[in-house]
């Protein structure tokens, strides 16, 4: 059977060479992992997979300041030292070490999202994939957490320029900081970001109160959680969230982060997540049915990381891949049971039902206060909005949800803010 | 008890001259004591500590199994291995010296069992060890280096020369009063270290973060309560003095100490996890408050009483190892001595004079002094409180106690401009937040500010003494500078409460990073043009899109033989679960199965194969490294094994024909598979392929064509131990 949907893969063979140094926890490496590990599982097989270009200084500065950008490709590890000044601005060194060949990697991950977000603008697939990219931490003029430049708001700005509004998801264990902030003003990017909050986790930022400003009051959104979240609690705040996003903003296109950091056992990570958990995330985005830029992002325990994108790649394809991890190069590193799954962990859940019915209680609260002041005019159905080319009857309701089923779990979702009778009584009278 | 007769020790010492540096020097301690393994009690207290320590390095993520079993299943006592390891000299010289077998014949379980020995020690031992060392490097070969001891020793002896000037100005009372002022003070305080160890010890168990706090609450209570009764205890003190009775309680206690023994040990024990705890409450304390702290002690018992007290702190920081050397024969032997030294010294003391109405007029001033302090230290800022005339001054109390106060307040002061401008830009770092904190480690020592609490090993570690040789000067500055200074010092608010049981070397530059870690938790986004992404307005009509670069297509092939491929071969097959090979799962098939999915690959995907950088994944990097190159380049790797930042920085000059990118490749390709390999073998339970700085073994001989290709089951060596193999 054919895949019904057309998924372009970006990968460049040179991007997992690049060593961030000795006990950096970030290992591109990883890279190098995942793709082997789908390749050995033959998912190729199914899908276009594509060199992204590097990305041009040019096309870099479209978010990011141009004296930075300039000033990481100028920079080497050999001359690092005489621009300590422009190190300390720019956040380099420690957590964003100087490396070789770091503005080519730069320049390759960006490239990915960049052209990953073309094609689906010119409509060339459903979904685009590219795992190096996901940095979401990068600010405007300054490195911050192991990303230098922010391909996600490049992909964005780039997927803005064919869909009015784009929903930004986010399931690194980290606040997507970089991209909340990018679009802190505007309505037509929603950010939404799952992570753990509290305890001076970096980055520090991402409470449920930070909601946006201007024009883009009520467009970020943030779950903060605690430690140790498992899969249940995680994708019932996920689904209902999301599916309350869908009907209060309608975006043209989703960009979904897919850090793998949020996995338990990772090594910055807390959360409990098995991957299975973490890859029905991106199953229930991908059955919203519109396009979708998944990416990568954390994760620091390499072959979980390897395996949960492969997983994830699987799931994007419709294809559920066996446990036992096929022969390859890197085998050793599944062991010792060589297998595809890695079950949640033992941490104790510290969210608990209450914690986490208030946090989705105002997530809805804030939600609700944007249905009555659209932005960016919802009643215009965007001009791309993705229609399906195949048959809605053929559907099977399992793999996508049509209007109809999505409707219905926006209504039973109206339990979650029964508090706020305002707005239900609002939206009846509408 | 034991902090007691501690106290004495050190009471000796400062009184007495010619012991100076008593207690210092961890390795003659440690040398005179034989282990004695009948220490149940003892042991479980240290798998406590060891527990709570763990939990709290790994954020309570992953508690190792306590007891540690070895590879035959025969449990390996810890207190043990720690000790035999610590007494040889530590991790490092152990596996210098080849010392593994020793060690693992020590602890009584053969040398069979050397590889898990020197693992466990890895796993549950080392960190500890290591962070022993840093507190005690810090201290110890920092003040050896900086003279800091001999700093502290002439100090004391400069004061005891002074003080004796004064006997001679027939104010003998005075110094005895000291006397016996401190012996309350050391009791009290000893039983403050008492009461904040029984609590540390039931929190142990958990280390939850609020408990320790909550520990830390009450010996900051403690002491609170302590200070305000000081005065009173003091005037009591002077009376009980007079009637010599201070003379029968050092017999006493004296006497007492020699019979507990084993109360010792416990007492000992318990210092050590209330250190542990007291190590992890200082480092995100406020240093200030200490530093305050320590400058009113100074001043409130006498400076001569404060380089003692410094020196009780630090003895109890040494006594941490006193956990290992549970007989303390020797040393009980040494101190009875020094006790007994101390007591006839109190006894003359008290002979001396007995004008107790002379004394209890200077307790009095010394409160007036006091209080004077207490001001200070609570408005900093305010410039009405300067010091008072020499007149008042004298009113307050003995002259010499006043230039002492000065004296140290301005050794703490003038540290802080000298470093303060190099701060400045670290400060401006530590404003940003840090994603994996731990692995500045080295570089960086001081950013406790933004990290995550279960990341932080790091104690604060400014290690400059502020005993600073400008102490002898006897002018006693008063310039808006040092008030502002003292202002930053004391930004406390509510200063008197809390002594923190500080290390003599931490207090005074640390403010600045105390007032970094005010900084509230919760980060505002920043706004303003250099931070938001411009966005044009949606206009309903599609901006430009470059088409130009949508990625180059590498798969799949564009002629179309695509779809006949796909439809009749399922994808994503797993691993096949039978295969035809003479021994299914040896290595040889495994190997052989690789290849053989290597090769299907190659073939299929063709040039792209290169592309994709194929040819240099796998283990099959390492056929172009000659048999002495990799050799090279894991023994490097291993004796860089804690450094291996200099790994990489040299090891280009030891293998000058591989690029970086070449040594890169072949770490993760070869050396980590390897290592992993090697894991998952040995320690199956511990796999962790992410840390840079795990110990390095590995399996069976190279890969290559050799291992490929020969035929037959082969003896697998395991290289892990060479060193300790080759001892034995």
């Amino acid at each position: 059977m054919r895949s019904k949907d057309k998924i372009s893969y970006f990968y460049d063979g040179d991007v997992g060479n690049v060593y961030f140094g000795p006990n950096h926890p970030m290992k591109p490496h990883r890279l190098c992992m995942t793709h082997h590990l789908v390749l050995s599982y033959e998912l190729h097989k199914k899908m276009e997979v594509y060199r992204p270009h590097k990305a041009y200084p040019v096309e870099l500065a479209q978010f990011h300041s141009p004296d930075y950008v300039e000033f990481l490709q100028r920079i080497t590890p050999n001359t690092q030292e005489l621009f300590s000044n422009e190190m300390v601005k720019y956040n380099l060194g420690e957590d964003c070490p100087v490396f070789d060949n770091l503005f080519e990697f730069c320049q390759i991950y960006a490239g990915g999202t960049i052209d990953a977000a073309r094609r689906l603008n010119n409509q060339l697939c459903d979904i685009a994939i590219n795992w190096a990219g996901g940095l979401h931490h990068a600010k405007k003029c300054e490195a911050s957490g192991f990303c230098y430049i922010n391909d996600l708001v490049l992909g964005i700005l780039e997927l803005l320029k064919y869909h009015a509004r784009v929903l930004y998801i986010d399931i690194d264990v980290h606040h997507g900081d970089g991209v909340e902030e990018a679009f802190y003003f505007t309505d037509r990017v929603m950010t939404v970001s799952f992570h753990k909050y509290g305890d001076l986790f970096f980055p520090g930022t991402g409470d449920v109160k930070d909601v946006g400003e201007r024009e883009g009051k009520f467009y970020a959104i943030n779950v903060p959680l605690k430690d140790g979240i498992d899969d249940g609690s995680f994708l019932r705040l996920f689904k209902t969230i999301i599916l309350k996003v869908m009907e209060c903003y309608a975006p043209g296109a989703i960009v979904l982060q897919c850090g793998a950091d949020s996995l338990a056992g990772d090594r910055l990570g807390c959360f409990n997540l098995s991957i299975d958990g973490h890859a029905a995330c991106v199953k229930f985005v991908k059955q919203l049915n519109l396009p979708l830029l998944v990416t990568g992002g954390g994760g620091y325990t390499k072959e979980n990381v390897a395996r949960c994108w492969t997983v994830e790649t699987g799931a994007l394809l419709g294809v559920e891949l066996p446990n036992e991890i096929p022969e390859n190069d890197y085998i050793k590193y599944f062991a010792p049971d060589y297998s595809l799954k890695c079950p949640s962990g033992h941490l104790e859940n510290l969210n608990s039902k209450s914690y986490l019915n208030t946090i989705r209680q105002q997530v809805c609260e804030n939600l609700s206060s944007i249905q009555h002041a659209p932005g960016v005019q919802m009643h215009e159905v965007p001009p791309d909005f993705y229609i399906p080319d195949f048959d809605e009857d053929e559907l099977n309701p399992d793999e996508r949800v049509n209007r109809h089923i999505q409707d219905k779990h926006i209504q039973r979702d109206d339990e979650y803010y029964e508090g706020d009778n305002d707005n239900d009584q609002t939206m009846d009278d509408s | 008890m034991e902090e007691w007769r501690e106290l004495r020790v050190d009471e000796g010492d400062g009184n007495a001259k010619g012991n100076c540096g008593f207690g210092f020097d961890l390795d003659f301690e440690i040398e005179k004591c034989r282990f004695d393994s009948c220490k149940e009690r003892l042991r479980g207290l240290f798998d406590q500590v060891l527990v709570g320590f763990m939990s709290e390095k790994s954020g309570g993520k992953s508690i190792r199994p306590i007891p540690a079993l070895c590879g035959d299943g025969r449990p390996v006592d810890l207190l043990k291995l720690f000790w035999v390891v610590r007494k040889i000299g530590g991790h490092d010289v152990v596996s210098r010296n080849n010392l593994w077998g020793f060690v693992s014949e020590e602890c009584g379980l053969g040398f069979r069992v050397i590889p898990s020995i020197k693992l466990i020690y890895m796993k549950y031992l080392k960190e500890l060890d290591q962070w022993l060392q840093q507190v005690f490097s810090k201290r110890d070969l920092e003040d050896g280096q900086n003279g800091l001891v001999q700093k502290l020793d002439l100090l004391s002896r400069e004061l005891e020369t002074r003080f004796r000037g004064e006997l001679r100005d027939g104010q003998e009372q005075g110094k005895q009063e000291k006397v016996g002022n401190f012996v309350k003070h050391a009791k009290d305080r000893a039983n403050v270290l008492c009461s904040g160890a029984d609590h540390s010890r039931l929190s142990v168990g958990r280390v939850a973060e609020g408990i320790i706090c909550k520990a830390h609450g009450n010996i900051d209570s403690s002491i609170d309560d302590y200070f305000t009764e000081s005065t009173k205890k003091m005037v009591r003190k002077a009376v009980n003095e007079s009637n010599g009775f201070c003379k029968g309680e050092i017999d006493d206690d004296g006497g007492k100490s020699c019979d507990e023994d084993s109360d010792n040990i416990v007492a000992s024990a318990k210092k050590v996890i209330e250190k542990v705890i007291n190590k992890i409450l200082n480092c995100g304390e406020t240093v200030a408050v200490a530093a305050v702290d320590d400058e009113r002690f100074s001043v409130q018992d006498n400076t001569d009483l404060c380089v003692v007290a410094k020196k009780v702190v630090k003895k109890v920081i040494s006594k941490t190892h006193d956990l290992s050397d549970n007989t303390t024969h020797d040393k009980d032997r040494v101190s009875v001595e020094q006790s007994t030294d101390t007591a006839i010294l109190a006894r003359s003391d008290v002979g001396d004079v007995l004008d107790s109405r002379k004394r209890k007029r200077q307790s009095h001033s010394s409160r007036g002094m006091l209080n004077w302090l207490k001001d200070v230290a609570k408005h900093p800022n305010d410039p009405s409180l300067g010091i008072p005339e020499c007149s008042k001054m004298s009113d307050y109390g003995n002259e010499e106690l006043w230039v002492q106060a000065l004296l140290v307040r301005e050794a703490l002061l003038i540290q802080r401009p000298a470093t303060k401008g190099g701060e400045n830009l670290l400060k401006d770092q530590q404003k940003k937040p840090r994603m994996h904190p731990s692995m500045y480690e080295d570089d960086v020592p001081s950013h406790q500010s933004t990290e995550k609490l279960r990341c932080s090993k790091r104690v604060p570690s400014s290690t400059k003494s502020y005993l600073c040789p400008c102490c002898s000067s006897s002018s006693a500055p008063q310039s808006k500078d040092i008030v502002h200074q003292a202002a930053e010092a004391g930004n406390s608010p509510k200063t008197p409460a809390k002594l923190v049981i500080a290390d003599v070397e931490e207090p005074p530059i640390n403010s600045n990073e105390h007032k970094s870690s005010d900084v509230p938790a919760e980060k505002q986004v920043s706004l303003g043009p250099l931070f938001q992404a411009e966005v044009p307005e949606w206009t309903g009509v599609h901006a430009e899109s470059d088409s130009k670069w949508l990625g180059t297509r590498m798969w799949a092939p564009e002629d179309g033989e695509r779809n006949s491929t796909n439809q009749l071969d399922p994808i994503g097959k797993g691993r096949q679960q039978q295969c035809n090979c003479p021994f299914p799962d040896s290595v040889e098939c495994v190997r052989f199965h690789i290849a053989e999915k290597r090769f299907k690959l190659k073939q299929e995907l063709g040039l792209l194969f290169y592309r994709w950088r194929f040819d240099r994944m796998g283990e099959e990097v390492s056929l172009s490294w000659t048999e002495e190159e990799e050799k090279r380049f894991k023994d490097m790797m291993r004796s860089y094994a804690a450094f291996s930042n200099k790994f990489w920085n040299t090891a280009s000059r030891f293998l000058p024909s591989k690029t970086r990118e070449k040594l890169v490749s072949y770490y993760f390709n070869v050396f980590l598979v390897q290592r992993r390999s090697y894991q998952n073998r040995v320690t199956p339970k511990d796999i962790d392929s992410d840390d840079d700085e795990k110990e390095c073994g590995s399996i069976g001989s190279s890969f290559g064509y050799r291992a490929l290709y020969t035929p037959g089951p082969k003896l697998i060596s395991c290289t892990l131990n060479k060193e300790s193999t080759e001892f034995v």
